[in-house]
């Protein structure tokens, strides 16, 4: 069988000796051949046995060439057709291409050679048409599919996160947005034994591996918080058991492990890596700076946990960098200095947080490059 | 973000950057400094000077490329990062394990010490 058997070409023109001839050249090239002598019996032939390429005389009595084509495109048929003609003005060969003829020759005494050429050259760019026609469907359905996916996985990882967070006692307000539906940002916060556990974490990157390893760190930490009251102790083995599943990729977190301890109204806090965070008590405002290196990268790693009174009107705010790294449109970031200022009136958390928010969305025209985490808490 | 790779008398590597050091040419990075290892160049210093923005991606690719070259005894030396990047290695304590310096010419003194040492 040759190879272009299974192609179907079917050779229009009112002229039997012509058909003939072009019929001869294609069949001996392995096409299918069929033929018709006029426009209309051509659409009869080709709606009951569609072609692959159709191959048309220009000037036929009733439907001509160029009818036949606008038959064919109305009725959404996208046909490749080739137009065939004595006429040799380049008048008549423009009004063929912008009727949508893939071709146009002239029956000339080359017509044997310039038709076969023609065909072929047709059928390959028609294949490669359709072959990307066919990679932009298939794009879009996986897209599509990958789209859900996120979807999905969004709400998933917003469930992980913990909701209504309430403790006697205190105020709390958080706040969570990835950049692109998941993220690496992680907050968490719990009481056992009268100590209250507060979490802040960003995982590097925002891509998938980011959520995931977010799911796997928010897991450890909690489960290792609850046979625990040692921030370093936990910390500790969090990176140990963390290291273990970065290997060398160069992820990495940076987190803040505080416990507010209700008794004693001390405040026990652990940076590793992560920016400042804010402590806030009768108009003085400090800035506790991160105390050793962050999560993941060496299992031998050590970090210092520090103390700080925590009395009544004590607040406490965590943030990731989305915050302080958004940019307006002059580049620059909204910074640390302007959400200091902001931390300075007496706002219930969870108003302080939506105000912080609000003025950073401002800000950014809510452009935000990275996920978004705060947390606030008040001692009352 | 753009990446020239050229070299001092064909045996330290210069990674020159330009730009901004995050998701997107973290990767592009890794993948330079990997093919170079498989070609037994391990002894490189990127060029940090004009590197805008690092994000967290950047420097985890910092990091992972650091480890990658650690494994093969060889070095890298980052040279002359702006303050905001700078920043970046010190609040993470990324300057602590990895070799910061503020001179080109430094860190191939100390490069070429460690080629001669074996590494």
């Amino acid at each position: 069988m040759g190879k272009n058997e299974l192609t179907k070409i079917l050779i229009v023109d009112d002229d039997a000796l012509i058909r003939d001839i072009i019929g001869m050249v294609l069949e001996e090239e392995g096409y299918a051949i069929t033929k018709a002598e006029n426009g209309a019996d051509a659409i009869k032939n080709h709606h009951a046995l569609p072609v692959d390429l159709i191959v048309s005389d220009m000037n036929m009595p009733e439907i001509d060439g160029l009818e036949l084509i606008k038959k064919l495109r109305s009725a959404e048929d996208n046909v490749p057709v080739i137009i065939l003609t004595g006429n040799s003005e380049i008048s008549t060969a423009i009004e063929a291409l912008n009727s949508g003829a893939s071709d146009y020759l002239l029956k000339d005494e080359n017509i044997q050679d310039t038709v076969s050429i023609s065909v072929k050259k047709v059928l390959e760019k028609q294949r490669l048409e359709d072959q990307n026609k066919q990679l932009i469907a298939d794009l879009a359905r996986k897209n599509e599919l990958l789209e859900k996916d996120k979807m999905l996985a969004q709400k998933v990882q917003k469930n992980i996160l913990p909701k209504n967070l309430k403790f006697s006692g205190f105020d709390i307000g958080t706040f969570y947005e990835a950049s692109d539906k998941i993220g690496g940002d992680f907050f968490d916060a719990w009481e056992t034994s009268g100590k209250l556990n507060i979490v802040i974490a960003d995982v590097s990157g925002h891509s998938t591996s980011s959520a995931l390893i977010m799911a796997v760190c928010k897991g450890i930490i909690r489960s290792t918080g609850q046979v625990s009251s040692d921030p370093l102790e936990i910390v500790t083995s969090t990176n140990r058991l963390l290291c273990d599943v970065l290997t060398d990729s160069g992820m990495f977190i940076s987190l803040v492990y505080c416990i507010i301890d209700r008794e004693t109204n001390e405040l026990q806090i652990l940076s590793a890596g992560h920016n400042p965070v804010f402590l806030y008590n009768k108009d003085q405002l400090k800035e506790i700076e991160s105390m050793g290196p962050v999560i993941g990268w060496d299992p031998d790693d050590d970090w210092e946990v520090e103390k700080y009174p925590f009395p009544d009107g004590t607040k406490l705010f965590m943030y990731t960098d989305g915050i302080t790294e958004a940019k307006n449109k002059e580049e620059e970031e909204f910074g640390e200095e302007r959400l200091k200022k902001m931390l300075s009136n007496d706002l219930d958390s969870s108003l302080l947080i939506e105000k912080v928010f609000t003025e950073v969305k401002g800000f950014c025209h809510g452009d935000f490059p990275d996920d978004l985490t705060m947390l606030a808490i008040r001692k009352k | 973000m753009q990446i020239t790779v050229g070299s001092i008398d064909g045996e330290i590597v210069v990674i020159n950057l330009v730009g901004d050091l995050v998701a997107a040419t973290a990767e592009e990075l890794k993948r330079q400094v990997s093919k170079l290892i498989q070609k037994n160049f391990n002894h490189i210093i990127v060029e940090m000077g004009s590197v805008n923005f690092m994000d967290s991606s950047g420097l985890g690719a910092c990091m992972a490329i650091h480890k990658m070259v650690q494994e093969h005894k060889g070095m890298i030396i980052y040279v002359k990062p702006n303050d905001t990047v700078a920043k970046v290695f010190r609040i993470t304590r990324a300057d602590k394990k990895l070799s910061l310096l503020a001179s080109k010419g430094e860190a191939q003194q100390i490069l070429t010490a460690n080629m001669m040492n074996g590494g």
